[in-house]
């Protein structure tokens, strides 16, 4: 008997072992594992990606211009043919955050916010990619979807699931700082729409040429359900988003010309422009949508992000009182000093057609290790006549 | 007899097999593994011995000579998998170029650049 259970826990953990195991001695995330490069190749500070980062984002998390493997170079043929990744692409994400914060009673809050999260994300060969994470603290699944990477043969990418459209820019986790940025939070009366919030549908992403992008998408919309739970109208919400790198690495990966033996400024000089509009339904009869044009300047190490939006809300309060429109803007700059410490600086300016929102918001990160990070943000917010002040310091990891 | 004289073929055809199945990079040794891999610059020109010792310093500030000696041995980019050429090495210098805090000035890509080229035209003997 003593010799089975032996036998058994070999077993066990030989399977462990042929599962989790990379070939580095380092503990790194999902796609750092699955092609065994650093963090560094697609992230500034992570979670916030480079230029090759968004190209590998939007080649459906395969590597840009990568071959999938042939069946003499996988160890196991039956995974292969199954389109199965050899190993389980698994990650987890921990913070920690302590909260200064002197309009509240208790103004010292010391790492009382712990969050620690699961993301599994990797791709079936070179057909397609996956994403999806679990929040442990909230009980919840976040994003999970899967996007295939030219179906059919036809030169786009799909996605289907429950995701963060794409919209802005930047995705609310491409970020370096603590906090996120609020015009992409902003909510108007009682509506739920948030530019970052995880919806239900389908999108379809099309490259023309190696640097414009256009993505378009159909979701659920979210208005009020009736006694069976189901929607009380029937709506869904389309969008469309278009953006274009007019210089630096392109949307395949590819580094730009740059001459050895003469200086340009272009050399450097990445210039990402885009723009969105976002129509949809919610409540009980509340019609909207959300504009938007945004872009970023990176030159070396400094990196300029500038953007605005304007919509309108045709019954936000769900009472018939009437349509109200907003706008934010936002500024913010950001350096990388070496290669493992970014400062950022941000303004925001938010109207929700209710009140105004400013806020001032400087930050440092510094990642100890490619994969741990420590920052602080000290975030000053004036909503109306009303000021608020905190200084948030957090530890993040991920492995 | 016959049977003699096949075993003496078989014999001579063996290290034919081998180079064959075998790809020989005789020009290009390695010293050590992993991180602390080198190259053994016993035999370059003197210009070739300064730009190991610039490569030696400028690539492993952020990581291990071991991609760049895989690439060079294999011709193929050990992340990628891409053809690593002659075209391929001066992408790449770029690529570190452009990298923030990558610490390399042109002249120091350049520099790198016909050093890999160099290797590779010595890992083809």
């Amino acid at each position: 008997m003593k010799r089975l259970i032996g036998a058994v826990w070999v077993i066990l953990t030989g399977f462990a072992l042929q599962t989790f195991t990379a070939g580095s001695a380092h503990a790194i995330p999902a796609f750092a594992r699955q092609y065994n490069t650093e963090c560094k190749t697609c992230h500034t500070i992570f979670p916030e990606r480079n230029e090759f980062g968004e190209a590998f984002e939007k080649n459906a998390y395969i590597w840009p211009g990568k071959k999938s493997p042939s069946l003499a170079q996988q160890r196991n043929e039956a995974l292969f043919l199954s389109g199965i990744p050899s190993q389980i692409p698994v990650s987890f994400l921990g913070t920690h955050e302590a909260v200064y914060n002197d309009r509240k009673k208790q103004k010292l809050d010391i790492f009382g916010t712990s969050e620690f999260e699961m993301f599994t994300a990797g791709s079936f060969q070179d057909k397609a990619g996956w994403f999806a994470e679990y929040n442990f603290t909230d009980g919840a699944t976040g994003e999970a979807y899967i996007k295939f990477k030219d179906p059919f043969n036809i030169p786009m990418s799909v996605r289907a699931g429950k995701f963060k459209p794409v919209l802005n820019l930047w995705k609310s986790s491409n970020r370096a700082t603590i906090e996120k940025l609020d015009y992409i939070q902003m909510k108007v009366g009682k509506n739920p729409f948030k530019i970052n919030n995880k919806l239900n549908g389908v999108e379809v992403g099309k490259m023309f040429g190696p640097r414009v992008y256009v993505a378009a998408g159909v979701l659920n919309s979210d208005v009020t359900k009736d006694v069976d739970g189901d929607p009380a109208r029937s709506s869904n919400d389309w969008y469309v988003h278009a953006q274009t790198r007019l210089s630096g690495t392109d949307y395949e990966g590819n580094e730009p010309e740059v001459s050895l033996t003469s200086d340009s400024i272009m050399d450097f000089l990445t210039i990402t422009a885009g723009g969105f509009m976002f129509n949809g339904s919610s409540l009980d009869n509340n019609d909207f949508y959300k504009a938007g044009l945004e872009a970023e300047v990176l030159y070396k190490s400094l990196k300029v992000r500038l953007g605005m939006t304007r919509g309108k809300d045709d019954d936000p309060e769900n009472d018939g009182s009437g349509s109200l429109e907003s706008t934010t803007w936002l500024a913010q700059a950001s350096y990388m000093i070496g290669s493992n410490t970014m400062v950022v600086a941000r303004l925001e300016s938010l109207d929700n057609g209710e009140r105004k929102t400013t806020i001032f918001a400087p930050a440092v990160a510094h990642t100890i290790l490619q994969s741990v990070k420590v920052g602080a943000e000290y975030v000053h917010k004036k909503e109306g006549s009303v000021k608020d002040n905190k200084l948030v310091a957090q530890i993040t990891y991920a492995f | 007899m016959i049977k003699r004289y096949i075993a003496i073929l078989v014999f001579l055809a063996m290290p034919a097999v081998f180079v064959t199945a075998f790809p020989a990079h005789a020009g290009i040794k390695a010293i050590g593994s992993g991180d602390n891999i080198e190259i053994d610059t016993a035999g370059f020109p003197p210009n070739m011995k300064s730009a190991y010792d610039l490569m030696r310093v400028k690539c492993k500030k952020c990581h291990s000579l071991e991609r760049a000696v895989v690439a060079i041995q294999t011709g193929l980019a050990p992340i990628s998998g891409g053809i690593f050429d002659k075209s391929a090495t001066g992408a790449y210098g770029v690529k570190m170029l452009r990298k923030s805090d990558s610490n390399m000035s042109k002249a120091d890509v350049r520099t790198v650049v016909d050093l890999l080229n160099f290797l590779l035209d010595k890992a083809e003997k």
